[in-house]
Order: structure tokens, then sequence, then C-alpha cells
């Protein structure tokens, strides 16, 4: 598959948004903020509708709505915690009905079911290097912030007393998260970034015992996945998301698997302390 | 020097005051506790002194320092009440959440370095948690999460120790051995203590405890 052209580009922002994607899924898992993520990728399609109609790169559309909606939910979240859950789910249906609306003047009808389902055959020169981009800053505040994102889960105020920057750590993470998102659309498809989200990282938490362990592992299981998944959907031809989303779901179950065997032959090694 | 400053301090998450007028001082090494019913303020009350929220009136100063100006909280510990805690519900060892409170040590890159690692090993040690450095916090019992709380607010040797309800929740000799812990602290590392309980009379030696008050409808009155 390496001989085309398109699978390159593929190949390369997969490899780089599967690595992406669950730096930014562990964060939001632990902080138990999965559904901000699913919000957010379906809320970008209204983005990509604009694109369409305004004559503009759909991505850049999602890009731009992801990043009014991540802030949107995070404000409410942060003045109304009561509320958080209402918001993520008023966002996404508000996102989703412009969507759906757009999608009925957009020309191109079909451009707009790559965003949904996600495709390999779609991916520009353009897409490549603006995913490097965005790679290249989630990995390195991954790494510069790792301690600081760590500590805000746990707690903020304990995080900012300990002197972690809370707003500037937090504004960049969601910043980063919408981008993110919003660029994981193409090709994985908006109806399945949230699965990519959440299931390498709720697979990893199933088995590490440390958060370093889980850090690692969320990676590494979402490289796997992802690849995997992509590789299926050009020889099987089948749509990437979904390929990449049964990949994990079964990755899961064999890990769950593994949990249940490995407590079967050594009960002390999974022994509940209290 | 006064630790803690507390001066006309008054409150309210809405139109309706939880804390009126509240003053308030501390001195250095002293061991300080505040009981009151549910709902009452004691949380918010510490929450105001450690400038996480912001007084409607009157003012906070920890060492003569306005609470909103200090840029280094390191002399100063907090225990938040259980329930904060107890929402961690993915792994995070005990020597990984320990050592996240020397982030203003970490240089650069904010991850913890072997010497953090080191040093939250010996604390976890030295509050007699050997065993229970390598495993998730998660799955540790309440009295024992609490003892890591305490250890990883130890860990920068803070002069001042703010604890809210460490005892909610735990058994009666968990109980003990905490208060024996903060007492030895108190005594030994002239650490000031405050203390939010509703759990007094856990306390053997209460001749350490140097002033007792009681919050009741939004003000302070000392026992
Ligand atoms: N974030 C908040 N928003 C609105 N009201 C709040 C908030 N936090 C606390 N309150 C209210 O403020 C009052 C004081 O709460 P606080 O948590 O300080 O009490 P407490 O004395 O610590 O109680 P407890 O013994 O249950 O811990 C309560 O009436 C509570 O309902
Ligand atoms: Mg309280």
């Amino acid at each position: 598959m390496l001989e085309f052209d398109f699978m390159r580009r593929t190949l390369a922002v997969s490899l780089m948004l599967s690595i992406a994607v669950p730096l930014i899924g562990i964060i939001m898992v632990n902080r138990r903020t999965a559904m901000v993520g699913d919000a957010l990728s379906h809320t970008s399609l209204a983005g990509v509708g604009l694109g369409l109609i305004l004559g503009f790169d759909p991505i850049l559309g999602a890009i731009a709505i992801c990043i009014v909606a991540a802030f949107s939910i995070e404000s409410i979240r942060k003045y109304f915690p009561q509320f958080g859950d209402m918001a993520t789910a008023v966002t996404m249906s508000a996102g989703l009905g412009f969507a759906v609306i757009l999608s009925d003047i957009a020309p191109g009808g079909s451009s707009f079911e790559t965003y949904l389902f996600g495709s390999i055959s779609s991916v520009t020169s353009f897409d490549v290097i603006s995913t490097a981009v965005v790679f290249v800053l989630v990995l390195a505040s991954s790494i510069i912030f790792y301690g600081g994102l760590l500590d805000i889960v746990i707690d903020g105020n304990l995080a900012r007393l300990s002197g972690v920057n809370v707003k500037l750590v937090n504004g960049l993470f969601t910043l980063l998260a919408a981008v993110t998102i919003a660029l994981a659309c193409k090709v994985v498809g908006a109806l399945l970034v949230a699965s990519l989200i959440v299931l390498p990282v709720a697979t990893s938490l199933i088995v590490s015992r440390s958060y370093k362990q889980a850090f690692l592992l969320s990676v590494l299981l979402g490289v796997i996945y992802t690849m995997l998944g992509v590789s299926f959907s050009y020889y099987f031809d089948i749509r990437p998301g979904g390929a990449i989303v049964a990949n994990a779901v079964i990755g899961m179950l064999l890990f769950l698997l593994f949990k249940a065997v490995r407590k079967k032959l050594k009960p002390s090694s999974a022994r509940q302390i209290s | 020097m006064n630790a803690i400053d507390v001066k006309d301090l008054s409150f309210g998450y809405t139109a309706e005051q939880v804390l009126s007028h509240i003053d308030l001082s501390i001195k250095e090494g002293e061991f300080v506790c505040i009981s009151g019913g549910n709902g009452s303020g004691k949380s918010t009350l510490l929450k105001l002194i450690l400038g996480e929220l912001k007084p409607e009136s009157g003012s906070v100063e920890i060492f003569e320092k306005e609470v909103s100006k200090i840029s280094s909280f390191n002399d100063l510990g907090y225990v938040p009440q259980v329930n904060v805690v107890n929402k961690i519900s993915f792994p995070v060892t005990c020597k990984e959440l320990v050592s996240l409170a020397m982030y203003e040590d970490f240089g650069l890159i904010k991850i913890p370095k072997k010497k953090h690692y080191q040093k939250a090993i010996e604390q976890l040690n030295e509050m007699g948690l050997r065993e229970y450095i390598e495993t998730p916090f998660n799955e540790l019992s309440g009295g024992l999460q609490q003892r890591t709380m305490i250890c990883r607010a130890m860990i920068n040797k803070p002069k001042i120790l703010i604890l809210d309800e460490p005892t909610a929740g735990v058994d009666l000799e968990s109980k003990e051995s905490l208060f024996e812990l903060l007492s030895s602290l108190n005594k030994d590392k002239d650490v000031t203590i405050v203390l939010v309980t509703h759990e007094l009379e856990a306390i053997k030696d209460k001749s350490l405890i140097t002033k007792h008050y009681r919050l009741e409808e939004g003000s302070l009155e000392l026992c």
C-alpha cells in the first residue's frame, strides 16, 4: 500500500493522530469528560458544512468550530459545575443540528460523508502539514506538562498549590484537544473519534498499575489499533473508522480476558487492599 | 510572627452568606482545631485561607503576605476533604501522587525526576507507607489514602499544615495513629497545624491543642 501517494499521506497522518489522540484521551477520560470529545467531533461537522458552503477548506471550519465549542463547554463546566454534563449534550446537539441543516445546503454531499465516517483516500498534503504541526504541539505539551496535567486531573486546587499554572495548562489542553479532534475527523470520522479517544485509554487503565504505565500503554495501543485499522481499511476496502474501532473493541476484550486469567492463576497479584 | 491572619472575612457562594466577619489569627507552632456542623462553612473557610476562593470582603494573610499575592505555596501543606480525592479512579501510585507536590522543582520539563521519586519514597517510608509505594492510590483504604495525602502535603517540609476532616470514614485505630502523627509533626517539627474535625475525642493528648474554634451560623467562636 506504500506505493500510493495518498496512502503514504494517510499513514503519516494516522500515525501522528494515533499518538496525539490518546494523549488527549488519557486526560479527558481520567477527569471524566470523555463525552466532551464526542461533542466536539460532532460539532466540528457544522464547521465542515460552513467550509463547503463558503468555499474554504472544510477542515479549517471544523477546527474553528471545535475551538469555540471546546472553550464554551469548559467555561460552562467551570462556572456551573452542576450543568457540565448538560453543557456537553447541548453543545453537541446544537452543533449536530446546524451540521444537518448545512449538509442539506452544502454542495458535494459526499465530502460530508467523508467527515462523518472517515476516509483513507481524501487526505491532502495540507492535512499532513497541519497534522504534523498539531502533533508536535500535543506531544511537546503532553511531555512538558506531564506532571501538571496529571495533578490538575487529581485535584485542581492541590495542583495550584503545588505551583501548576492551572489556567495556562487547562487552556492549552482545551485548545489542542479541539484542534486534534477536528483533524481526526477526516480519517477516523466524526462519529467515531470519541472511540479513539476512549478505547485505548480504557484498555490501558484495565491493566496498568501506575499512571506512567497507563500513559505509555494508551499511546502504544492507539498506534496499534489505528495502523492496523488503516491497513485493514486499505486491503478490505472498509471504512477506516470502523476498522480502528473494531480493533480497539477486540483489543479491550483481549485485555479483559487476560486480566481475568491472570487473576485466576495468581489471585494474590490482584488483591484488593482494604 | 503570625502564620495565618484572617481579618473581617465574609463570603457567600450565592447572595446568602456562608461566613460573615470572621477573625482568626494563628501563631507559628500552634495546633488549632475547627469544628462545626455539616455545611457550616469549614471547608469554605479553608479554601479562602488557601486562596482558592476570593473573599467578598476582608483579608487573608499567610506569614504576613496577602494570600492572592503569594507565588509559591511550598510553606503550606493542604490535605483536602476525602471525598475530593476519592474520585481518583485511575491508576496513579502513591509514589507518583506524592512526587507531584515537588512540581516547582521539576525544572523546565514537568516530569518527576529520579530524585523526586527518591524523596517521595523516603517520605512514604517515614510515614509508615513502605508497602504501598507502588500501589495505585485508588486501591488504598480511606485511612491509608489520608496518610498518603498527608505525606504529599509534608513533602516540601511546610511550616503550616491544613487538614480538612482527615479522619472522616477512618477506623478508630487509624484515627488515633493519624492524630499521633499530627502531634509529632507539631511537637517535633514545629509545624503549625490547622485541623478541621468532628472527632476531637479521638485526640488523646488534648494538651497539644492550643485553640479550639466552633464555626456556627457564619461566625467563629472560641471554645
Ligand atoms: N461550590 C459551591 N457552590 C455553592 N454552594 C456551596 C459550594 N460549596 C459549598 N456550598 C455551600 O456552602 C455551605 C458551606 O459549605 P462547606 O463545604 O464549607 O461546609 P462544611 O462545614 O465543610 O461541611 P462538611 O462538614 O459537610 O464538610 C453549605 O451550605 C454548602 O451547601
Ligand atoms: Mg467540609
